[in-house]
């Protein structure tokens, strides 16, 4: 059990934490969005919510199976793949909401499409973000 | 109104086709198969000895036959198609499943409309839809037509059946969101009118409207879903049943109406919580139907009423890609019949009942009497149930794919049971169903 806690365990378990970057939300530079709160991004993108500060806010997600929308998912919406399939399943088959735009594939694209477009909302996880983005929130 | 939706429905979508919104297509469906494994006939009433006795006939109520795909096979379609940039959106979805008839059996596919809405969102969080809507009948089984979301291949039948008077309305419904740190507080209000008119067989038709005015209130956190609500409606039906009587070596063509006024209420509190390693359901519904104004010539109910809760827990323990769980479900139904009506009642069941030999009529209607209200009780069914354990295995292929497999024991410990697909199951009958599935989203 010791060889299995020191030589798989642990190593796995500090891997995570060392390696996991953390996850900046993002507006355009003109956005009037200043500041964001966890809680407020998970209603975001789980349809709970469309305004923050009152302010319209309309999230864009990537591609269900990129690495950056899993971690997403679970870190801040707290569901797992099919959690979060099973979610909007409810909502959308159901006529209450419909799921974020996901149609990103790289955290590139996703800066690029944020800058171009007021009211937009995403994230993403690079460690240098561009500036034609606003960084709002960063969880760690 | 369904008509004007129609319209606004297909202008918006060459509206959208040729703006910046793009129509999104998804879809869902469970390509089910049961399978009976063993059906024991019960007990049947002999209205002649004023008592049970052992029936000869097994039924495969509910499958219609050992083996079929059409109980828990569905498939959707849902057209989402936003206009003003995304403030509002039209919505179509197409449903095929299984046609229900009366008799409990699934013969065919038939599809529907299972939504034609506007959606809208006027003020921060408030939404408003309006058109033909889902009713929230069941609360967590509000979405039971999506397979992918339920843990089971199908939804616990016995619970849904009686109540399933209307799962689509034309009316509106209103929602507001409100937010109070990691939960989410969700008041619903609607209303709206139905109308699920048959023919279910080639003996009758059934012509069912009715008005609903709904209250839910959902509590969400996390991947915890709370759901109350009370619902009341009020509606009439009228039954024409076709019988052909050979009269003077002529076959007469008689048709036969019944007809009530009804009201009542459903009461539903329901639970979904998962945990990583830890998935719990479960749903608690009572619904209760009055009726009155009864004109008919089969079964006077006037000032009758009927009763029914049903509850389900399940329990399932996610590991990796698979999920173990076991389903425990009761019903029971009870039907509160006025005494006043209960010899007449009981008079004209016999003398319209096909089941009674004429030579036998004098004998059970002096064997009725003679017994009053309790007799008249024994002879009609006035209490059903039925129980039900499952034991099911989930496995996720990918985030849009989960597989099931499922063993199924129902069985009716008092008098028949009651609900969707097992309705007529006799006393004492025991039937055992082997499920297979292939759920997914896209």
């Amino acid at each position: 059990l010791r060889k299995l806690v020191w030589g798989f365990l642990l190593p796995s378990l500090l891997a995570t934490a060392v390696y996991a970057d953390p996850i900046s939300i993002v507006v355009s530079t003109d956005s009037k969005l200043t500041q964001i709160t966890e809680d407020d991004v998970a209603r975001l993108y789980l349809g709970r919510s469309s305004t923050i500060n009152d302010i319209e806010v309309t999230p864009i997600d990537f591609k269900e199976d990129t690495p950056l929308a899993l971690e997403f998912h679970s870190k801040v919406l707290k569901k797992n793949p099919l959690q979060y399939q099973q979610y909007w399943a409810r909502l959308l088959f159901t006529g209450k909401a419909k799921p974020p735009v996901a149609n990103m594939e790289t955290p590139e694209a996703m800066v690029k499409f944020i800058s171009t477009n007021k009211g937009t909302l995403g994230y993403t996880n690079q460690k240098a973000v561009p500036p034609e983005v606003k960084v709002i929130l960063v969880i760690e | 109104m369904r008509t004007l939706l129609y319209l606004a429905f297909g202008l918006s979508l060459s509206a959208a086709a040729s703006a910046d919104d793009k129509i999104s297509i998804r879809g869902f469906g469970t390509v089910g198969y049961t399978q009976m494994l063993t059906s024991e006939g019960g007990e049947e009433f002999d209205p002649t000895a004023m008592s049970y006795k052992p029936s000869k006939t097994k039924k495969y109520w509910g499958v219609g036959k050992p083996g079929s795909f059409t109980r828990d096979t569905r498939f959707g379609l849902n057209i989402d198609a936003p206009l003003m940039k995304g403030k509002m959106h039209l919505t179509a979805q197409f449903y095929a499943e299984g046609a229900n008839q009366t008799n409990g059996f699934y013969k065919y596919f038939a599809q529907r409309l299972s939504l034609l809405s506007l959606r809208a969102e006027p003020v921060n969080n408030l939404h408003v839809t309006f058109g033909l809507l889902q009713a929230p009948m069941w609360m967590i089984s509000e979405e039971r037509y999506v397979g992918f979301t339920f843990p089971y291949i199908r939804p616990p039948s016995e619970v849904v059946g009686i109540t399933r008077s209307g799962d689509t309305i034309e009316g509106a419904t209103v929602y507001y969101n409100w937010n109070v740190g990691s939960w989410t507080i969700r008041p619903r209000i609607g209303y709206g009118s139905y109308n699920n008119n048959g023919p279910y067989d080639t003996n009758s038709d059934v012509e069912n409207e009715a008005h609903i005015f709904f209250n839910v209130l959902q509590l969400e956190y996390e991947n915890i879903l709370i759901s109350a609500a009370y619902h009341t409606f009020r509606g009439n039906s009228t039954q024409d049943l076709y019988q052909v009587v050979n009269q003077a070596g002529m076959d007469m063509r008689f048709t036969l109406a019944n007809h009530l006024d009804y009201n009542g209420y459903d009461t539903v509190l329901g639970v979904k919580a998962e945990f990583p390693h830890l998935f719990l359901m479960a749903e608690y519904s009572n619904n209760t139907v009055n009726t009155y104004n009864f004109e008919g010539f089969l079964y006077p109910m006037e000032d009758s009423s009927q009763n029914v809760t049903g509850s389900y827990a399940l329990i399932g323990v996610p590991m990796g890609n698979w999920m173990p769980r076991v389903t425990v479900a009761a019903a029971k139904r009870t039907f509160n019949l006025d005494a006043n009506n209960v010899e007449k009642m009981a008079e004209t069941l016999i003398t319209n009942n096909p089941d009674i030999p004429d030579a036998q009529k004098p004998l059970a209607r002096q064997a009725i009497r003679a017994q009053g209200t309790d007799g008249f009780r024994k002879f009609y069914r006035t209490e059903s149930q039925q129980m039900t354990i499952n034991l099911g295995l989930n496995y996720q292929w990918s985030s849009t794919t989960v597989l099931k497999a499922e063993l199924e024991r129902v069985n009716s410990p008092a008098t028949g049971t009651i609900g969707e697909g097992l309705f007529g199951l006799k006393r004492g009958s025991t039937i055992h169903l082997a499920n297979f599935a292939i759920d997914f989203v896209f």
